[in-house]
């Protein structure tokens, strides 16, 4: 055995754990070669010299301390228990608990959602406002009305369209609360008066005042795309010499065309056969009619009808008496191309108050 | 009575509910761990609150203990754990405080950990005292491992099988450790122990 080999197997040589071959191995060699049996020796001393470290004392009070930490904890089982819930009762808590949470997540981004204009225009605030409208103007909106817009599929039409159309017929309802004879189960005029596309006829008879104050916010937002579309909203008092309607509305589109301007294109709605029976049961009131007028011309157009009568502007339509240049002008690009073909031509919404 | 009852019957009692017989065993066995820890951790407030936590350790996991092994066995095994622990967020000390060293200016009243005092010579007392420090000085400065072999085995007298059990080691990589262990510790005191040092 050389010195390597022995002093690999000096510490188990001196806990005596070697085998009695290893063993006299060990010690032959250690007899004969003093480096090995210095070390050997330093290595007792060593380990002599652990087992003789002075042993320290325990704190005081260590026990009682840690038998009254143990006593403690032997009185604890019952509160530990109560927070472990069986999994029968954990699991429907648990799943309660992540409905409560991911439901008022889902309310509290829905609220924090700012709203688009033609989302909230859409058909439920429409449909509610029907059937106030009904409720107030009595029979202005029958039961079965109401059901067919709502059952109205929406892929017929245009969502624009739609809430156009809806607007229209919201608008113009209130109007019909303020005559004077509300029992008549009449719409009003410009609910039937034919169209070629709500942009141009429709949203124009969003302009009454009292559409603005009945209206909701969702609504409004809409009512102001549908004003945009009259260029100018015009009141005639005929004098007393134009009692006639007919007559009165014929001399207002000649005088269009003769300044270069056009009736408003038009076809017959579906009811328009019926909202003209209604109104000829109906005592004399506004009548509206739509004209296309060169933005030139308009002053021609509105001296001319000056000399018809009384003419007001309608604060509640488009609202301003710009000149028409300046009404091009003051519309945003986004209107205008929404109102396009509407180049140089001004669309004048014109309700005739007729002599009683 | 309690005192002469085995370990594996105290336990019983305390798994049966029986409280104040977890309190022998405690007294038993309080002693060699505080000082293992006190060695390993270097710091007596420290040892005494990880020994606080081995005996509540012990008693709160006693249910699950099913006697394979000695109760002795199974409390080192929570002490060390316990102690690796503590070691991981303790910045061990470089100058650590020796309890009892009669020239430290700090110590001038009595000490919290006191030393008992077996030697009956004072002078040997004294030079024990030195050793001891030198010793403790070398341990710390080993690696930790290294240090808890020769803690386990030279301090605390466990057998290598033991050993093996609680450190969860091969019976031979007890022993080559131990050697390793002890060999460099060798070096580190030798000079200051007058061991001369002859081997490299």
């Amino acid at each position: 055995m050389n010195c390597n080999e022995t002093r690999q197997q000096l510490s188990e040589y001196l806990d005596g754990h070697l085998t009695s071959d290893h063993r006299g191995a060990v010690e032959a060699h250690l007899g004969q070669c003093a480096l090995c049996q210095t070390e050997v020796d330093a290595l007792r001393q060593t380990i002599q010299g652990v087992a003789a470290m002075s042993p320290v004392e325990l704190p005081p009070g260590f026990t009682k301390r840690v038998m009254a930490h143990v006593r403690g904890e032997a009185e604890r089982p019952g509160r530990w228990r109560a927070l472990f819930i069986p999994l029968w009762a954990k699991i429907p808590i648990h799943a309660t608990a992540v409905l409560l949470v991911g439901g008022m997540a889902l309310y509290l981004y829905q609220a924090s959602q700012p709203q688009a204009p033609m989302q909230v225009a859409s058909r439920p605030p429409v449909e509610i406002k029907k059937e106030r409208f009904a409720g107030d103007g009595a029979q202005l909106k029958t039961k079965e009305m109401i059901a067919e817009d709502r059952l109205e599929p929406m892929g017929s039409v245009t969502t624009a369209e739609t809430v156009g159309r809806r607007l229209d017929e919201s608008a113009e309802q209130p109007a019909e609360q303020k005559r004077p004879t509300p029992s008549l189960p009449s719409p009003p005029a410009e609910l039937h008066t034919p169209v070629a596309g709500f942009k141009d006829e429709k949203s124009a008879a969003v302009g009454g005042a009292l559409v603005e104050q009945e209206m909701t916010a969702a609504t409004e937002s809409l009512a102001t795309i549908q004003e945009r579309a009259a260029d100018r909203t015009l009141i005639l008092t005929a004098h007393p010499s134009h009692r006639d309607a007919a007559q009165l509305t014929n001399k207002i589109t000649a005088l269009a065309e003769q300044l270069g301007g056009t009736p408003e294109p038009a076809a017959p709605s579906k009811n328009t056969a019926e909202a003209d029976r209604l109104r000829s049961a109906a005592a004399p009131r506004p009548e509206v009619v739509w004209v296309m007028v060169p933005a030139d011309r308009y002053e021609q157009f509105s001296a001319a009808l000056a000399d018809m009568g009384t003419l007001t502007a309608d604060g509640a339509g488009i609202g301003h008496a710009a000149p028409p240049a300046v009404a091009d002008s003051m519309m945003t690009q986004s209107a205008q191309s929404e109102l396009q073909p509407v180049p140089r031509q001004l669309r004048i919404k014109l309700t005739l108050v007729l002599p009683e | 009575m309690t005192h002469d009852t085995p370990d594996s019957q105290l336990v019983q009692r305390v798994q049966a509910g029986e409280v104040d017989a977890f309190e022998p065993l405690v007294e038993r066995y309080q002693k060699p761990i505080f000082n293992l820890l006190y060695r390993w951790l270097g710091d007596d407030d420290d040892a005494a609150e990880a020994a606080q936590e081995v005996f509540l350790s012990a008693f709160r996991a006693v249910k699950q203990f099913r006697g394979e092994a000695k109760f002795s066995t199974w409390l080192y095994q929570i002490a060390v754990n316990q102690a690796r622990n503590r070691r991981k967020g303790l910045a061990i000390r470089n100058n650590r405080m020796v309890p009892l060293a009669a020239d430290d200016p700090d110590q001038d009243g009595e000490p919290a950990v006191t030393v008992a005092d077996p030697a009956p010579n004072p002078l040997d007392n004294a030079q024990r005292q030195e050793l001891t420090e030198q010793l403790q000085h070398g341990l710390d400065r080993l690696d930790a491992d290294e240090a808890l072999m020769i803690l386990l085995h030279d301090l605390q007298g466990m057998a290598y099988e033991e050993m093996a059990t609680v450190l969860k080691i091969p019976l031979g990589t007890v022993k080559s450790r131990l050697h390793r262990a002890r060999q460099a510790l060798k070096r580190r005191v030798a000079p200051m122990i007058g061991i001369e040092r002859t081997v490299r």
